[in-house]
Order: C-alpha cells, then structure tokens, then sequence
C-alpha cells in the first residue's frame, strides 16, 4: 500500500471540529439550512404572536415576554393563548419531523411515516377513547395518546417480525392494515359517545392548535427536549443500519436494540404531537424529506428535520389564521391539503420508494 | 498422524467454535461443529451451495447466536464480548449488502471506522488514514466521489471490500468476495488478501467459489457438505479426486498448476452418472461430414 496518498481530512461534504481529543463532523449544508430554518422558526413565531383579534404590537408581546407587561387582558392573551399555541406548533411540529425521520429510515422508505403506518392512527384511538370515556383533560389525553401510539406500535412490530425482518414494506404494509382497523375503531368510538364528546372528538381529530392551554404544551415539549437528544446519540447507528443488519452489526452495533430504542422514541414523539394537537397528517411524512433534499446528504437529517417540522407547522398556522375564510380550517386538514399534493408529486416522481 | 497434522492442532487459533449447532427457526442447518481458525493464515472455506458456509461464517462473527455450542475469540464467548471491542477485532463481508441512496464512495467505506470512532470522537487521522488506504488498495480511490449506486456490480464489490479494509481488524471473514469480479479484479483481490495476510499479519477467512483459486491463494482449506466440515488442511494434500467426488458429486482430475504448483482439479463431469455420456466420436473432432450435417 502506497504512504504517498493525498490527505483525506474528512468523508465528503463534511467538515471536521476539533478541540484535543474531541472532534465532531458536521456538514457545512446542513449547517446552513439549520440556521436559515431556525431563523424562518422565529420570524413565524412572531407572526403568530403578533395575529388574532386583538391588535397586539410586537413592541408590547417582546415587553410581554421579557416580563415586563402591564397584567392586563393583553398580557394575559399573550402568555395563556398565544405563547401556548406558538409553543405547541413548533414542538409538535419538530416531534413529528423528528419521529418520521427515524421512521424512514428504520423502514428504508420515504413512505415509512408514522401517519401512514398506523401509529398516529393509534394514538389518536388511545387519545379518543380518553376524551369519550372520561373527558378531554389534556394531560390524560396526552397519557392516553403515548399509550395508544406504543401499543399500537407494539403490535406492528411484533406483526410485522412474524417471518422476517423489520426492514422494508413489510412494516408499512403490516402498518397500513393496522392503521385501517384503528381507523374504523375512532369513527366507531364517534359514533358511540355522548354527541357532546364527540363533536369534541370530531374537532379534536381534525388536528388543531385552537384553545391550546399550557397543559396541552408542557407534555409534548418536555418529551420532545428529553427524546430528541435520545434520537441524536443514535443516528449514527441507525444511519448504518440502514446497509444492513449484518453490516451493522459486524460493525459493533447491537442492530435489535437500537432499532427498539429508537422506534420507541419516535412512536412516543409521534404519540405526543398526536395528544397535543390531534392527528397533523403529513408533517412527519414531508419533513424530513424536504430536510434531506435541502441537505443533500445521506445522513439521517434529525435536527433539520425537526426544525422543517416546526416551521411547517408555524406557516401551517399562520395560512389557516390569515386565510379569509369564514369558518377556520383546522390546521391538521390544512397540512392533510399541502401533504397530500406532495405525496401525489412524491409518488410520481421516485421510481424507488 | 504427520507432523504437518500435528503441527496443525496445536496451531494457535484466536477464533474457536465448539460444538456449534447452527439453524433458522426450526430449520436446523449444522450440528456439533467444532473449527479452529489458525492465526495468521489464509483460509478459505469450500463447499455446494447451501452447504452452510455463509451460516458458519455469520456465527463465527456473531451474527447469529449459536443454538449449542459456543463461538471463542481469545478463550472468550464472542456473545459475551462488549460488540465494538469485537468489532475491531474481527471484520466480516457479508454475501450481500445495500448501500444507502445516493451515497459516494468514500462516504461509504468511511462507515467502516465506526468501531474506532465516538459519539464525540468522529473523525481522527487514524480514519483518514486507513480510508484512503483501504480505497487505494482495493482500487477505488479513483471512483471517491462517485455514488455507489451508479457503480457495475464488480466495482460495488470493491468498495464494499475497502469498507471492511479500513475496519482494520486482524481477523477478517469474507463471504463470497470474489464472485462479482472478472477474472483480473479477482485475481488482484486474491493476491491482496494474500499480502495482506503476509505482511500484515492478518488472519483471513474466505467463501470461496473457484476450488484452483482457493487452493492457490490459501494455505488452510475448510471443506464443507451439509452443514458439516469434511476435511481440513493444507490444500496441497487435501485435494483429492475422492474427496472433490464425495463433496461435488464431480468425477475430475488433478495436476499440479503449472505456475503456482498447487493442485488444479480439471473436471470432466458428474460423477453421480455412472456412465456419463460419451460425446460420439464421430462429432468430435467434428467431421466435415457432421459439420454438413449441422449446417442443414
Ligand atoms: N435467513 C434464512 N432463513 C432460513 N433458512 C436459511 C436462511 N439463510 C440460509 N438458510 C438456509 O441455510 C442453508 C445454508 O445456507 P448458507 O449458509 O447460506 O449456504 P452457503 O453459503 O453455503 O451457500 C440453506 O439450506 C439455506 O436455505
Ligand atoms: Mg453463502
């Protein structure tokens, strides 16, 4: 073997930091495209706050949230309805473009999203069955969200495992027939309830960010801050994964374990957006498409796609307040519209999902 | 016993199965295999297709847990082995693979350092430095930039092989390296592993397809038939038309390769037909008059 090589400080399009005996690799791209979704994040963040009935200038929600407001009815629409509603999108949304992110990757397939594999379907079962049978408190609905999603999840795992592995489109297709039932479970749990309950739970399942209080906000964004970095510290296994389980695991990872860990995660994530706002459809299923594309990486884009998630969902937001339209589209049909064109145009376009 | 033989079973041997019962389900595949796989040589694992060397292979490198028995790398059960200290021990190309979408060259052969790297440790001189030579060894280096997707099978093979290259570990199993290449790029892999094997000490393992390649690139042959090992050894003894016989159903002869001097083995044809049908002399050598005959 030749010693006269050129220097390969770094795989391609990344970047080395180092700082003594640390050194991370990033991708200078994906760096970019973070900053720029951060920043589009922020500015509709503050175009969320500063919309609504009551006119609100920018200069008073900054004084506001610097706590430095006045204690009147403003400060109050400001810190109890806006600032829950600005928080729960952005949270929600980066659950969703992280979870799916996991998900295409564990199954191999952009289809792999947890809407279109029946875990989101679950949740909502678990969340439904929480609103009809005992009452919309949001912190059980959140509970009982987590508890559907991971059930659910469960048997699709164990369904799908029955003769193979996990890999490929015998998880999507296990999840789609699991996700159907389920479907069937919610119009029937509709059809049962109180007509009081289930006008709720017919509003809920639409997906909205309307009426979001605090207790709506704290689950999803305390399990989101504690599970992503869960998420992160795994990419790298699952990105190898993703060659093979014999590879991956001649390469030191034990490929069962991660996969549980990180499926678990994402179905919590997912289960979480789902008991905070109802079903969004597609987020999970574009995001981290859209992040990947923008990346042009091969790594598993995690944070991007969380950061595309939140800001789908802020605009998302933003389009269904400003629309002029007499009766306001809930959120969850509007990114169902968005999504669902660009999973027409995704499927067109790919030859290999 | 000779005293080659007997040098044999006291030859070390990090890697060590006992007793190995092997199976998918209730399929059961091996029974009560024991192998030694000797320090510092080449070896290469012959057999029919189906035979088990793949399933031996994956269990060896802890792939698939043994149903009896116990698979030891240094006197220690590999499963009880933290499996990144065993990955940089013991590398393995499996029969097949798929690489991402989209993924370059480089990128893909880079994923091999991941035993030595880090949560924050992700990048080292060391990893440049087996990355680039594992792709000039393999040829590859030349292709760095191109995506693994847009590559013929043969060139995809050898990236795959740098991968387990620049894992740099000192035992590495290959299953199946060759059989993608043409005759020159297996020839060049063959004689890498075997400098491989020479200069840097590395103990290699190889499913190999092509009896004359293994017996002249190896010097310890496993040859295996349903799911068990039929015999062992320097290939210049073991080679012998009973046991290509025996384990081929092949009726052949052996010579000594001209350029290597390791035995050739030339078929003739089944030997499960008793009495394999001759070709009519009157064809061959073909006569003007058959050849008329053909023409019509
Ligand atoms: N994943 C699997 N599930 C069930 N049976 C398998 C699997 N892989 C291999 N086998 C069976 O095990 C036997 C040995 O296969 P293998 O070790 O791949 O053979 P070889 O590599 O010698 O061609 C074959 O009969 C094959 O059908
Ligand atoms: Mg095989």
């Amino acid at each position: 073997m030749s010693k006269a090589l050129p220097p390969l400080t770094a795989p391609l399009n990344a970047r080395l930091w180092r700082c003594g005996g640390w050194s991370l690799l990033y991708s200078p791209r994906a760096l970019v495209v973070g900053t720029v979704l951060a920043l589009l994040i922020v500015v509709a963040a503050a175009l969320v706050m500063t919309l609504g009935k009551m006119d609100i200038g920018p200069g008073h929600v900054l004084a506001v949230l610097l706590g430095k407001g006045d204690g009147g009815l403003r400060d109050h629409i400001i810190l109890n309805i806006r600032l829950p509603r600005v928080l729960a999108a952005l949270f929600v949304g980066v659950a969703l473009g992280v979870s799916g992110a996991v998900f295409q990757s564990v199954s191999r397939n952009a289809l792999g999203s947890p809407d279109v594999i029946g875990f989101t379907t679950g949740a909502a079962t678990g969340a439904l069955g929480q609103i009809i049978l005992f009452g919309p408190e949001p912190l059980r609905v959140a509970l009982a969200a987590v508890l559907g999603g991971v059930l659910t999840a469960v048997v699709v795992y164990v369904l799908a495992r029955q003769g193979g592995g996990v890999g490929s489109y015998r998880l999507i297709l296990t999840g789609i027939g699991v996700g159907a039932v389920l479907t069937a479970l919610n119009g029937l749990m509709l059809v049962r309830g109180d007509l009081d309950d289930a006008v709720m739970a017919n509003l809920w399942l639409a997906g909205s960010l309307h009426a979001r209080t605090w207790d709506h906000v704290w689950p999803v964004m305390i399990g989101t801050t504690l599970l992503v970095p869960v998420v992160l510290a795994g990419a790298s296994a699952l990105r190898i994964i993703e060659m093979g389980d014999d590879i991956a695991s001649q390469l030191g990872i034990r490929v069962e374990r991660v996969r549980l860990v990180m499926i678990f995660a994402a179905v919590v994530l997912a289960a979480l957006a789902v008991g905070a706002a109802g079903p969004i459809a597609f987020v999970a299923l574009a995001a981290p498409q859209l992040a990947a594309r923008l990346c042009r990486g091969t790594g598993l884009p995690v944070l991007s796609a969380g950061l595309m998630g939140g800001v789908l969902l802020l605009a998302a937001d933003l389009l269904t307040q400003s629309l002029p339209l007499a009766v306001s589209v809930p959120i969850g049909r509007m990114t169902g519209i968005v999504g669902g064109i660009y999973l027409i145009w995704l499927l067109t376009r790919s030859r290999q999902l | 016993m000779t005293a080659l033989e007997a040098l044999d079973v006291v030859a070390p041997a990090r890697l060590q199965a006992e007793g190995l019962s092997l199976g998918y389900g209730q399929h059961i595949i091996c029974r009560d295999l024991s192998v030694r796989i000797p320090d510092g040589r080449f070896t290469a694992i012959v057999g029919p297709n189906g035979c088990g060397k793949s399933t031996l292979l994956r269990s060896l490198c802890r792939l698939m847990p043994p149903l009896a028995g116990r698979v030891c790398l240094d006197g220690k059960d590999i499963h009880r082995l933290p499996t990144r200290q065993l990955a940089r021990q013991m590398g393995l190309l499996p029969q097949s693979s798929q690489a991402p979408s989209g993924i370059t060259v480089v990128d893909l052969v880079a994923r091999g350092r991941y035993p030595h790297q880090a949560l924050f440790r992700q990048w080292s001189d060391e990893d440049a430095a087996a990355v680039s030579q594992a792709m000039a060894a393999t040829g590859v280096a030349e292709l760095s930039e191109q995506e693994v997707d847009q590559l013929s099978g043969g060139q995809r093979q050898r990236v795959w092989v740098a991968m387990v290259l620049a894992q740099q570990t000192p035992l590495l199993l290959l299953d199946e390296p060759t059989t993608f290449l043409d005759i020159a790029h297996q020839i060049d892999l063959l004689e890498l592993f075997r400098a491989l094997n020479r200069a840097a000490d590395h103990t290699l393992v190889a499913v190999l397809h092509d009896l004359n390649q293994a017996c002249r690139y190896a010097d310890h042959l496993i040859v295996m038939a349903n799911g068990g090992i039929v015999a062992e050894g320097d290939p210049a003894t073991l080679m012998t038309v009973e046991l290509v016989s025996e384990v081929f159903a092949l009726d052949c002869v052996i010579i000594e390769d001209p350029v290597s001097h390791t035995p050739l083995m030339i078929p003739r044809g089944r030997s499960a037909q008793t009495h394999p049908p001759e070709t009519p002399s009157s064809l061959w050598p073909p006569t003007l008059k058959g050849r008329e005959h053909v023409d019509k």
